[in-house]
């Protein structure tokens, strides 16, 4: 399991003396889809926004492609300035090849819909605007939404917001995309077109992690799942594992909620 | 309102040091001070030309200069003010009633009297049990805040005083009955006596006020050159002109002149004054008066609203630096804008604007009254158009600033392109409401000789005693000025309205469980 787009080694966070992640370890290769499950506060979404560098962690290491942050008990980035700098230079770098999206619906309210999409490439690459919005344009057919360019957020359904998110981030060409609950939000009957576009995508050799409780997305489309439980790694294994032989009783308790 | 000139006298003792050298020297041009709301006849608008400055101590003045052979050049500013105001170095002398007392001669030099008159009693007309001070003994008496009259009353004792800051208040109390007499200079009497015929004097003069003009401590040659020149026209018979064409001429100043002849001509300006403000009582008249003051009042007007608006550009823009600092400042930058909101917001505008206009000189920065009063209410504004902005900015969804940093922008670019532009349609609506509070805080500034739309509202009705129509007046103009940027703010309050329509976001997220 060494090697891969992305590597996590022995990642530690805690809040408040509470430990929410604990000594966290996997890794992802290229082109693979990862479902990480599990209750609600296990620790997933915190572990999600750590890749992302939306959260600091204390203890471990993390490499996504070629760029590394690895940090020794206790250093809070804040504690010396140099220290932070250099987290947030790395940050960025990582941020910049690897798309999140989240559970909540964070298009940009005052853009239209073409604005969300080439506003990152045109600020953060200095792409051209006419590069920008074609390029926008594709993405927008690729999500199923070609006709929506000149819509406002409040135009648009749970769903069709979710999948201008997606292709917002996939303007930043990531490597990697990373999804928070992105269904959780939606009605159900909405649920199954951002769902399609995260196959598509998977088809076409992205490389995608997903915090979900859509389980027959995760058991259908995973390359492997990971369930957590109390800020540890649980079980890591192929769905047909995780889901139908789970070798510990507690991702067995777990997953035997959703069986009929 | 002379309670405030306590509190301004303090500021200039701590704050001014005693290192202003003397302006006087040789002077071409003699620059006086005064509050041309002191009513008649003392300085106050010329009833027929609003624009006008007129008055006995305006007479005086010129005489002086015509003595001394130099110009005059008239400076307006709060009567509280007119004090501290000499050390700021607007203007070299004060004249304005001013009473000589032993407080005063504390801080400022007194030329000697060039006008001495006493306390005098008015009650509504019919009234016939009140002759003197002992009638007084268990009624209510009205006298102006912190005068001679004041003191003689308390010192009487058994009266039951009431302090006003306008001499018009009082006599307005008295007719709807809440007072029985009002005791204020005698000039003050004469003249709202004669335009009032419901009033009249009665009993004897009581007490003695001598009107002194303030100078520096260090201006010793101005304060000689004036009482050579006082001392002129009392030879010359040009004071006594002077008073008896106001009809001020009185038994006190026969004795101080030793002139104990008759008067022999009329009293051309008390009765150009009398003509000219009593007669308004029908509708038209009233209407053709109005209409006379409306250029002075427009000019007004426009003053407040350049004034309000170059301020509250400045708060908008100073208020922005201080949000960002607050939010993203870090720990020393954020405290210090919270201590600057808190410090600001603490403490009153007022106080402010006289710590500007009269404690700054002394460390070197002297600012134009303009300067001062922008600057002022800018910096007064600036710590609530921060506090608008922090909401503004924590009324954006987290994830806004945080969808836009994992798009790889910087905290600046998120802030930049995303965060800032919706915090100004958020902040639109109550920072123009703040602009309308601006508008009407800016009458404040008149305490540092700005003269704007409520200051010439007071100056006009004390001219005319006419507070009803020409408040009105002044009301409808601060609503017309604030008028188009209430509209602004409707439209932008109901595009925000739709533009922030809720995403359709579900209650229950588990919905959207299955397996």
């Amino acid at each position: 399991m060494i090697g891969g787009i992305l590597e996590v080694r022995n990642l530690t966070k805690k809040k408040d003396q509470t430990a929410i992640l604990k000594d966290i370890s996997f890794s992802v290769q290229k082109g693979e889809l990862v479902s990480i499950i599990g209750r609600s506060g296990c620790g997933k979404t915190t572990l999600l926004r750590c890749i992302n560098c939306l959260e600091v962690f204390d203890k471990g290491y993390l490499r996504v492609d070629d760029i590394e942050v690895s940090r020794v008990n206790g250093e809070k980035p804040q504690s010396n300035a140099k220290e932070e700098n250099d987290f947030q230079t790395k940050a960025r770098k990582i941020r910049q090849k690897v798309g999140m999206l989240f559970q909540t619906l964070d298009l940009f309210s005052h853009l239209t819909v073409l604005e969300n999409i080439i506003l990152a490439p045109v600020v953060v690459k200095k792409e051209p605007k006419e590069k920008a919005i074609e390029r926008a344009r594709e993405l927008l057919e690729k999500v199923g939404l070609k006709g929506y360019e000149n819509r406002y957020p409040y135009q648009l359904s749970g769903g069709q917001s979710q999948r201008v998110a997606i292709a917002r981030s996939l303007a930043m060409n990531p490597e990697i995309m990373l999804y928070d609950e992105p269904t959780s939000a939606l009605d159900p009957e909405l649920v199954g077109e951002v769902l399609n576009v995260m196959r598509d995508l998977d088809r076409e050799g992205m490389t995608q992690i997903i915090v979900t409780h859509a389980m027959s997305f995760a058991r259908s489309a995973s390359d492997f799942v990971i369930y957590m439980e109390n800020g540890e790694i649980i079980e890591i294994g192929s769905p047909d594992k995780i889901f139908d032989h789970p070798s510990d009783p507690r991702t067995e308790a777990y997953v035997r909620l959703f069986r009929e | 309102m002379r309670k405030l000139l306590k509190v301004s006298l303090c500021f200039w003792l701590i704050f001014l040091a005693p290192a202003f050298s003397s302006l006087a020297k040789e002077f071409k041009v003699l620059r006086w001070a005064a509050d041309a709301e002191s009513n008649a006849p003392y300085i106050f608008q010329d009833p027929k030309i609003p624009s006008n400055i007129i008055g006995f101590e305006v007479d005086i003045v010129n005489a002086i200069a015509d003595v001394l052979g130099v110009q005059t050049h008239f400076v307006q500013n709060q009567w509280d003010g007119l004090i501290p105001g000499l050390y700021r170095g607007d203007y070299d002398i004060a004249i304005n009633g001013l009473e000589i007392t032993e407080d005063r001669k504390k801080e400022v030099n007194f030329s000697k009297p060039y006008y001495i008159t006493h306390e005098q009693l008015v009650v509504l007309k019919g009234v016939n049990y009140i002759y003197s001070l002992s009638d007084l003994v268990g009624r209510k008496v009205g006298a102006l805040k912190n005068s001679l009259a004041e003191r003689i009353l308390r010192a009487k004792g058994g009266i039951n005083v009431l302090t006003y800051e306008g001499e018009v208040n009082a006599f307005v109390d008295m007719k709807n009955g809440r007072i029985d007499a009002v005791l204020v200079d005698a000039p003050i009497a004469i003249y709202y006596t004669a335009v009032n015929p419901e009033f009249e004097m009665v009993g004897q003069p009581i007490g003695e006020i001598s009107y002194g003009i303030a100078v520096r401590k260090e201006d010793t040659l101005l304060l000689q050159e004036l009482n050579y020149a006082i001392d002129v026209i009392q030879r010359n018979g040009k004071l006594r002109e002077i008073l008896d064409s106001w009809n001020l001429w009185n038994f006190m100043m026969e004795t101080y002149l030793n002139d104990f002849a008759p008067t022999n001509v009329p009293p051309k300006k008390y009765q150009y004054f009398v003509e000219s403000v009593s007669q308004k009582s029908r509708f038209t008249e009233r209407i053709e008066l109005y209409l006379k003051f409306m250029p002075v009042f427009f000019e007004a007007a426009l003053i407040t609203l350049g004034l309000s608006f170059v301020a509250m550009l400045f708060a908008i823009f100073a208020g922005l630096i201080i949000a960002l600092l607050r939010i993203y400042g870090g720990k020393i930058l954020s405290w210090f804008a919270v201590a600057y909101i808190e410090i600001i917001r603490g403490t009153p505008l007022l106080i402010q604007l006289y710590l500007i206009f009269y404690a700054l000189p002394s460390i070197g920065i002297k600012l134009s009254p303009f300067l001062a009063a922008v600057l002022g209410l800018g910096l007064n504004y600036a710590a609530y158009e921060a506090e608008v902005y922090r909401s503004g900015f924590f009324a954006i969804p987290k994830g806004q600033m945080e969808a836009a940093i994992s798009l790889g922008m910087s905290k600046f670019q998120a802030i930049r392109y995303v965060i800032f532009p919706q915090t100004i349609r958020i902040v639109i609506p109550p920072v123009t409401n703040d602009f309308i509070s601006l508008l009407k805080d800016s009458s404040l500034v008149s305490v540092i000789t700005m003269v704007e739309l409520t200051k010439v509202y007071n100056q006009i009705a004390s001219t005319y005693y006419d507070y009803l129509g020409t408040g009105i007046i002044t009301a409808v103009l601060y609503l017309l000025l604030g008028l188009p940027f209430i509209r602004i703010a409707r439209y932008f309050e109901r595009r925000l309205a739709v533009e922030r329509k809720p995403p359709k976001i579900k209650n229950n997220i588990y919905n959207s469980l299955s397996f």
